[in-house]
């Protein structure tokens, strides 16, 4: 059209806009007379106009938005990268995808979770989809590649991509037999997940995709259920899971909302082999509105597919596959086959010739059966059937001796498991809390372990022993020595224990990433890892569970087991950190992890484990600020620990654990104390400490933890007695440390710090002699414990504190009269230790690994080397001066 | 080279280099117009695919408070003269048009899929169908609206994919609010008998 002929219609048309109907109408009447064009084209518009009101009012973008539903289609998806976009519903969207990766083009199907639709229910469905499908392995079932969540933070998997026809289009092609072979071969798939307790509840012909080759695969356990176990973790009501479900398919008990079981699946089973046989469907339901599809559903008889058929397909399907089909699919769920196997079978009688059992088992029925099979040749055929089933009879028997054989196989390590669990499960946990168990329950746990390493060796394939196996492994570790429960100081073997455990989870996780609780179980064994190992081996463990744990509360943000799980790890990886000397880092952790203890304890505020893990993360964000100067607000977080730590023990007055903790935060906060220069205070609070711990020795002896814990506060209460200027106070407390200390303490640290604390003390008291030999003594164990682990940078900094005492003494000594023989020697000496203090601080401080208050060292060493070489250069000088004056 | 690339090569520019273009452009400088584009379509694509990838149906953001987050983002409050937000408004119209039927166009291919029948997930009925080819089709009508009403056009992306109301509309085209009206409703009838007749 020309612009000028445009022009001319504008304005026609505007004007139009403006009259009545018939005003209208007898313009363009005017008007075709004229310009016929351009009175077409006016008619046009305007009625297009007409039907225009809305047209355009929504803005493009609100279009866009409202199609999208959410969101466009993401470029990729984990490794995925996102082709085309295969099928949505209320439960997600599902993608057809590839890996980028040139080795290998695979294809897979990606579900993605929408955003914007009931968040907490529908990734509960999601969740509950991805771990009844990571349960599933069966030629016939799509199976589950990876799982994850995208970068966006929506949870997602991908399964295998089925590039085929949904059923009912393939069996266009096939015969009565064939489409019975193919469906006994899908009864097969569904009959497997029974067997795994799951119901697939939307089994219908787009759920079943056959393959160019004739494989049918089953897909969509979108609100598949897992039976016995709620695996979605609330009381999921049927009803809310049915608008879900297509209709024609659905069974009555899964449209009234009762309680669906495996006949719901054979009900729609029966629908699906309706469809396949007859080519058209039992019922067609118009409407989805409730009370019509309830209606028909519930009520409405079917035909028989036959009837439904024109010859000669009806022939073929009268009698035995009607009375199949409709046996599948009737109203009372009590009333159809009771297992997809029953369903199966009777078709593979069918197929055999055999009478079905749909019929009833009367003489008559079974007579024409027999006639019919016998027609062609009866002499022959009855010879070659009953030696069939003679040789059938014999397989049988031979299948019963064999499933009896592996019963008996089977039911032996079920035994040793079932003992080896109760060992370590039962009785260990029996024991844990009751004191003067130790000994007893390391002998049962020596045993347990044994029969653990032969089981591990015999039965790695069944996931649930195999995780009995790696769980009975930690609690083992537990006990034998990890920081966290009573034990034996059997470090290495704890390690070694703990590392098989580890390594089984690993494996059991890999072998189903989409399994959450696999995952959370390996988080768990990482944590406890942590606890085991040391610089930066502990910290990568705790970055691991943290990894997974953030991973978890992705997928499921209200668990608070994963929220637990998660503070847990925090926690390690705060505690790894403290351990490589990386303070900040360190605080960072442990402010995370308390502000997630506190959420949890909020939920639920005389939960013991809670409370007892609030205390603890606050405990140890306490000890940072206390080491980093931060003294104030360091008392104020102990005091709020001790109040919990006394509740917690208030609680369970017998309880080990309880009793211990609080014991610690006694000393943690004397500690603090002691720092702030309330020698009196620190005092106090240690002796509490003391009283508590001095039961604990008394009621199990054995208990190495105890012990150690014994002779930690005595040893603090020699420190602060020096602190306080009470020396032979410190002494005492320093001799009694000792001899608590037993041979298999395992704080490589403890026996220094006694010998440093009576060498100062001997010091202050002139005791010269004394002063060195524990001085020489404290440096010896500090260095060795150096030399076992020369990263440990506490260690490094005990070592220069030694030094520097050493030096201190020796001046001291070398400056006591009657010593001039041998002082030059011991100046030399003290000039060599003062040496070593300056050089191991300043290395220390170089590092970034010198706290705040461990500062004084080098301004002490420098100190004192300077005041060695004054030393050495007046007494050469006086030394000098007597060679001149002689 | 795309538009979107050559926006990436470009260095970021200065909001007082924007605001003197806005004006030009105001002033009727067809290059200015042609320097803008570049300038707002990675910010407006940003704004735009992190909204549709993320809000729920029924809270998203409208086209205007979009283009006014990115008018922040580019010119800041402070210098925001009057004049310059509504010849803000207006080149984003063009360019939210653009990046509306790429998505658009996008969203379509996605949903034909790859020949491969698609599995039914229980469709809901009560989703919204239809969007997205309606945006495909108008802006491919648009292209010949242009060339025999080029005003009725621009009405057409201002409103339609700019989201501007009639005077927004009539201040960025510097014309009468009665002309948008007529603009629109003419505009409005010859693209509807386009699209039925497609």
């Amino acid at each position: 059209m020309s612009q000028a002929s445009w022009q001319q219609v504008r304005s026609e048309l505007l004007a139009a806009l403006e009259l009545t109907a018939q005003e209208q109408r007898e313009r363009l009447a005017v008007l075709r007379a004229a310009t016929p064009a351009v009175a077409g084209e006016v008619e046009a518009l305007l009625a297009a106009a007409k039907e225009s009101a809305d047209f355009l009012e929504a803005p493009a973008w609100e279009r866009a938005s409202a199609d999208t539903g959410s969101e466009a289609a993401p470029e990729r998806v984990g490794p995925w990268r996102i082709e085309a976009e295969i099928g949505r519903g209320g439960m997600g969207t599902v993608y057809r995808a590839v890996r980028d990766d040139d080795q290998y083009q695979k294809q897979v199907a990606v579900k993605l979770v929408r955003g914007g639709m009931d968040a907490g229910f529908v990734l509960q469905r999601f969740k509950a989809e991805r771990q009844i499908l990571a349960n599933l392995e069966h030629p016939n079932i799509a199976r589950l590649v990876d799982g994850g969540v995208t970068e966006e933070g929506w949870p997602y998997f991908s399964m295998e991509y089925v590039l085929g026809q949904p059923i009912d289009k393939y069996c266009t092609t096939l015969g009565v037999r064939e489409r019975l072979e193919l469906f006994r071969t899908v009864c097969a798939a569904v009959q497997y997940a029974h067997q795994r307790l799951v119901i697939h509840r939307d089994l219908k012909p787009s759920n079943i995709l056959v393959s160019a080759d004739g494989v049918p695969k089953l897909l969509d356990f979108g609100i598949a259920k897992l039976l016995g176990a709620d695996v979605a973790g609330s009381g999921e009501a049927t009803a809310t899971v049915w608008p879900l479900m297509t209709p024609e398919y659905a069974s009555p008990e899964q449209v009234k909302g009762e309680a669906v079981t495996t006949a719901s699946d054979v009900y729609s089973l029966g629908m699906l082999l309706y469809l396949l046989l007859a080519r058209k469907r039992a019922y067609e339901i118009k409407t989805r509105a409730p009370e019509e599809v309830a209606r028909v559903v519930c009520q409405q008889q079917p035909e028989k597919p036959s009837a439904l058929t024109d010859r000669p397909l009806s022939r073929q399907l009268r009698g035995d596959l009607d009375t199949i089909v409709l046996k599948a699919i009737r109203k009372e769920p009590a009333r159809r086959y009771q297992t997809v196997g029953e369903l199966s079978e009777d078709l593979r009688r069918y197929l055999a010739g055999l009478p079905v059992l749909a019929r009833g088992d009367t003489v008559a029925y079974r007579a024409g059966k027999f006639g019919r099979r016998h027609k062609a040749a009866v002499v022959v055929a009855g010879l070659l059937v009953a030696s069939l089933l003679g040789g059938a009879g014999v397989a049988v028997r031979q299948a019963r001796i064999v499933e009896r054989y592996h019963l008996r196989a089977e039911k032996r390590s079920r035994d040793a498991q079932r003992l080896a669990n109760s060992l370590v499960f039962e009785l260990h946990d029996a024991f844990a809390d009751l004191p003067g168990a130790t000994q007893p329950r390391a002998l049962l746990l020596k045993r347990a372990s044994e029969m653990l390493d032969t089981l591990a060796a015999d039965a790695p394939e069944d996931p649930v022993l195999a995780e009995e196996v790696a769980a009975a492994y930690h609690k083992l570790a537990d006990v034998l020595g990890s920081q966290a429960e009573a034990n034996l100081g059997e470090r290495e073997a704890a390690l070694s224990a703990r590392r098989k455990g580890l390594a089984i989870r690993e494996r059991l996780a890999a072998d189903a990433p989409g399994d959450l609780s696999r995952q959370g179980r390996l988080a768990e064994s990482h944590i406890t890892m942590v606890g085991a190992l040391q610089g930066l081996e502990a910290v990568e463990q705790a970055r691991r569970a943290l990894l997974i744990t953030e991973r978890l509360l992705a997928l499921e943000p209200s668990s608070a087991a994963d929220q637990r799980l998660w503070a847990r790890a925090l926690y390690a990886e705060g505690s790894a950190l403290v351990a490589s000397g990386d303070l900040p880092a360190a605080k960072a952790s442990f402010e995370k992890a308390t502000a997630a203890f506190e959420a949890l304890l909020a939920a639920a505020p005389k939960d013991a484990s809670r409370l007892r893990g609030v205390s603890m993360a606050h405990k140890r964000l306490a000890a940072i600020l206390a080491k980093q100067g931060e003294l104030p607000a360091a008392l104020a977080h102990y005091r709020k620990v001790v109040a919990w730590d006394e509740a917690r023990a208030a609680e369970s007055p017998t309880g080990v654990e309880a009793r211990y903790d609080l014991s610690v935060s006694l000393v943690d906060y004397g500690w603090a104390l002691a720092r702030s220069a309330d020698q009196a205070g620190a005092i106090e609070q240690y002796q509490r400490a003391l009283g508590i711990r001095e039961t604990l020795v008394r009621a199990d002896g054995g208990n190495v933890r105890a012990r150690d814990g014994l002779a930690s506060v005595l040893a603090r209460l020699g420190h602060a007695s020096i602190a306080a200027g009470r020396h032979r106070d410190a002494l005492a407390y320093c001799q009694r440390a000792e001899e608590t200390l037993g041979a298999q303490t395992q704080n490589r640290d403890l026996l220094p710090s006694i010998y440093q604390a009576r060498s100062e003390s001997y010091a202050a008291l002139r005791r010269w002699d004394l002063a060195l030999s524990s001085a020489r003594t404290a440096l010896q164990l500090g260095s060795a414990s150096l030399a076992s682990e020369p990263t440990n940078t506490s260690f490094g900094i005990r070592v220069a504190w030694e030094q520097l005492l050493l030096g201190r003494v020796l001046l001291g000594l070398a400056s006591q009269p009657g010593r001039a023989s041998g002082a030059a020697a011991l100046r030399q000496e003290a000039l060599a230790a003062y040496r070593e203090a300056v050089r191991l601080a300043t290395d220390l401080q170089a590092a970034g690994a010198l706290p705040v208050d461990d500062l004084p060292l080098i301004d002490q060493a420098r100190a004192g080397l300077a005041r060695c070489e004054r030393l050495q250069r007046s007494t050469a000088h006086t030394a000098g001066a007597a060679v001149r004056r002689r | 080279m795309t538009d979107h690339d050559r926006a990436e090569l470009l260095a970021i520019p200065e909001p007082g280099d924007i605001t003197r273009l806005l004006e030009a452009w105001g002033a009727g400088d067809g290059r200015a117009f042609e320097r803008l584009f570049p300038i707002l379509y990675p910010e407006l694509k940003r704004l735009a695919s992190r909204q549709l990838r993320r809000e729920r149906p029924g809270h998203t953001l409208q086209t205007t408070a979009l283009v006014h987050e990115a008018f922040l983002d580019l010119v800041g409050q402070c210098r925001a003269r009057v004049e310059s937000r509504s010849h803000f408004l207006g080149v984003a119209a063009f360019v939210m048009r653009r990046i509306l039927a790429e998505h658009a166009r996008g969203r379509a291919a996605l949903k034909r899929g790859g020949g491969v029948a698609p599995v039914e997930l229980g469709e809901h009925p009560a989703a919204e169908r239809g969007g997205i080819e309606e945006i495909v089709a108008v802006d491919q009508a648009l292209d010949r609206l242009e060339e025999i009403d080029a005003r009725a056009a621009k009405v057409v992306v201002l409103r339609y994919f700019g989201g501007l109301s009639h005077d927004e509309t009539a201040k960025a085209l510097g014309v009468s609010s009665v002309t948008v009206k007529r603009d629109w409703a003419v505009a409005k009838a010859w693209l509807k008998r386009e699209l039925s007749a497609t």
